[in-house]
């Protein structure tokens, strides 16, 4: 059980967080809309540790992961909205950064790198890649410490259909097996696949279930 | 979990991935920076320095005095290490060869002069020409030529025209009175050699005490290592601070990853300066340079200056990796450290001695970095390293790393 309660935030004069609680079960996939600014990235920068809250907790099965900071980088990944990979190197290099050689062979073998069709293009610098390609790296590099929870901002912002169909597989996979993921979204597509959504909207996060009406969705950000 | 060590061996790997274009810049800087040096040293302003100044004196010097004048300053007097007199039959010919640049300056001595000179008046004056527009140090020579070329004959001589005079008005025979100041002439000489041989002419050299080409060496060799940071600009191009949130996600937080992108460059850095003195040293042996010039200037052992460098070279890595970390964008970067570095240069006295600019200006110049590390390089050079250098550098470099690592936190949040 995933718990985020009284978390605030302010940048100056400006509260972007105003007291945000919300919880995720194992195995949940919880999307937070909003407008552009209105704090989604700020949140989930401060569940990944980028920056600190002015106040509340983030637990995860009843341990205070804003005060253990070595467990959270187990069990919580990131996945910045651009990409974040050394864009010199191999996906190889890339991914040898955070996996042993043994177990990357074998995530790429039959892991969730495979699932992900990172084994296709292994062997190509980054440079070289699509945006597509960089997004499932990016993802196979967050899970290495076998999460149980993922922060995704804007996870297929700008990708093709295939890409976006092959990345939300990976993401029922993922949820399969008890894996929580909070994702930041506009799109359409990733709203569809959360279980329960969030609307952030003046500091202040209100539930939000989606019916498919989009132009209810619109007034209601 | 990723260790420091991964990511430290992945950066390495970066930079070894980028080092054929980095290798290509610095080989271009080298070749470029050689060529300035080369051009420097056997240019004919260089030389010119070296060299005495011309001084062309035109007109009547068949008067005794004049002839003997001219004679004294050009191989007694201690102008003579300053000064090389050449005679014009004529002003034409004088303005010529100043034209050409074969002499500095010319007087002309009017008759009047040689007749006022012989009345003991002081109412002809010679006549002095130099060029205009000569700065630095020909400007400074131009003053000190005016002075000798008015003392030519007015002062040191004053008491042999005074005894000739006399004795004319006290009706002496022409004979006695050639004979008598022939003798003042000879004990006169005879106390002017004796004067200069109490003399010692020692060269100060033209900056901190430094030879001309110690002064050369260190200020190119310096500004080397400063352009150094921009061969690698590329390692600092890839990295976006999406990577550094991944990296503090990770558990790689602001100081760590400031630290691991550092090590690699500055390993990168040492690296080329040791290629470089090498390259020197190859250079110096096969005889291109006179090893034995470079000997008299304090460049004797090539591989114990290139240790002395390794404090100037994490200064300056540092530097570099600050301004680089602070700085957003590519054109930002490369055109502030290029400005930054050419006044930091300039200011510390890379190119031109220190005590050309204004009191204030040498000072500053003198407290920035690259004023401690020129400091630094001059006592290494003159045998005499100090410690306080060392710790000033220190110093620097932490600050910088701060700096950096500040600026990352930055990025990151």
């Amino acid at each position: 059980m995933i718990e985020i309660k009284n978390m605030r935030k302010r940048y100056g004069k400006h509260e972007v967080l105003k007291s945000v609680d919300f919880s995720v079960e194992p195995g949940e996939i919880v999307g937070i809309l909003g407008e552009n600014g209105s704090g989604k990235s700020t949140l989930l920068t401060i569940l990944a540790g980028l920056q600190k809250p002015d106040s509340g907790f983030f637990n995860i099965d009843g341990k205070d992961l804003l005060k253990q900071t070595k467990l959270r980088n187990e069990l919580v990944s990131y996945v910045p909205q651009e990409t974040p990979l050394i864009s010199e190197l191999t996906a190889w290099d890339n991914l040898r950064m955070w996996y042993p050689t043994d177990k990357l062979k074998k995530e790429l073998k039959d892991g969730f790198l495979a699932m992900l069709g990172i084994d296709q293009f292994i062997k190509v610098p980054v440079n070289q890649m699509s945006g597509g390609m960089k997004k499932r790296l990016t993802i196979g590099c967050a899970i290495n410490s076998n999460p149980k929870l993922m922060l995704l901002d804007e996870p297929t912002a700008a990708l093709d259909l295939v890409c976006k169909e092959r990345i939300y597989t990976y993401f029922e996979q993922f949820k399969r097996r008890g894996g929580s993921l909070i994702i930041a979204t506009h799109e359409v597509q990733e709203i569809e696949l959360c279980d329960k959504c969030y609307i952030l909207k003046e500091g202040k996060l209100k539930p939000y279930k989606y019916d498919g009406d989009i132009p209810h969705l619109i007034g209601r950000l | 979990m990723v260790k420091f060590r991964d990511y430290l061996l992945i950066q390495y790997k970066r930079i070894f991935k980028l080092l054929p274009g980095i290798i290509a810049m610095i080989l271009v800087t080298a070749v470029l920076l050689t060529a300035a040096g080369m051009a420097l040293v056997y240019s004919e302003t260089y030389n010119a320095e070296r060299q005495r100044y011309k001084l062309g004196v035109v007109g009547d010097t068949e008067d005794e005095m004049i002839s003997l004048g001219v004679y004294m300053i050009g191989t007694l007097d201690e102008s003579r290490y300053m000064i090389e007199l050449v005679e014009y039959d004529n002003e034409e010919e004088a303005k010529a060869a100043m034209r050409d640049a074969k002499i500095s300056a010319y007087i002309v001595i009017t008759e009047e002069f040689s007749d006022a000179l012989n009345a003991m008046t002081n109412d002809a004056k010679l006549k002095y020409y130099a060029t205009s527009g000569q700065k630095g140090i020909s400007n400074v020579m131009m003053d000190e030529i005016a002075m000798i070329a008015t003392n030519i004959i007015v002062y040191s001589e004053t008491g042999i025209c005074t005894l000739r005079q006399l004795m004319k008005e006290e009706g002496f025979e022409k004979s006695v009175r050639y004979e008598k100041i022939n003798d003042l002439f000879m004990i006169y000489i005879s106390a002017l050699i004796t004067r200069t041989n109490v003399a010692e002419i020692t060269e100060l050299g033209l900056s901190d005490g430094l030879s001309t080409p110690a002064y050369y060496f260190s200020g190119i060799l310096l500004f080397f290592m400063l352009l150094l940071s921009f061969c690698a600009i590329s390692y600092f191009l890839g990295t976006k601070d999406a990577s550094y949130k991944f990296m503090k996600s990770k558990g790689i937080g602001a100081r760590s990853q400031v630290l691991v992108e550092y090590i690699p460059f500055l390993t990168l850095n040492v690296i080329c300066v040791l290629i470089t003195m090498g390259l020197i040293s190859i250079v110096v042996a096969t005889g291109v340079i006179d090893a034995s010039s470079l000997e008299n200037a304090g460049i004797s052992d090539l591989g114990e200056i290139a240790l002395s460098l390794l404090p100037v070279c994490i200064l300056f890595s540092t530097l570099g990796f600050m301004i680089f970390e602070l700085l957003i964008g590519v054109i930002n970067k490369i055109l502030v450290a290029f400005m930054l570095y050419i006044g930091m240069a300039y200011v510390s006295g890379y190119f031109y001695p220190k005590p050309f600019f204004p009191e204030t200006v040498q000072k500053a110049g003198e407290i920035i970095p690259s004023g401690v590390a020129f400091s630094y390089m001059g006592a290494v050079l003159q045998g005499n390293p100090r410690v306080i250098y060392l710790l000033i550098m220190l110093g620097y470099s932490v600050l910088f790393m701060g700096a950096a690592m500040l600026a990352r936190r930055q990025k990151i949040r």
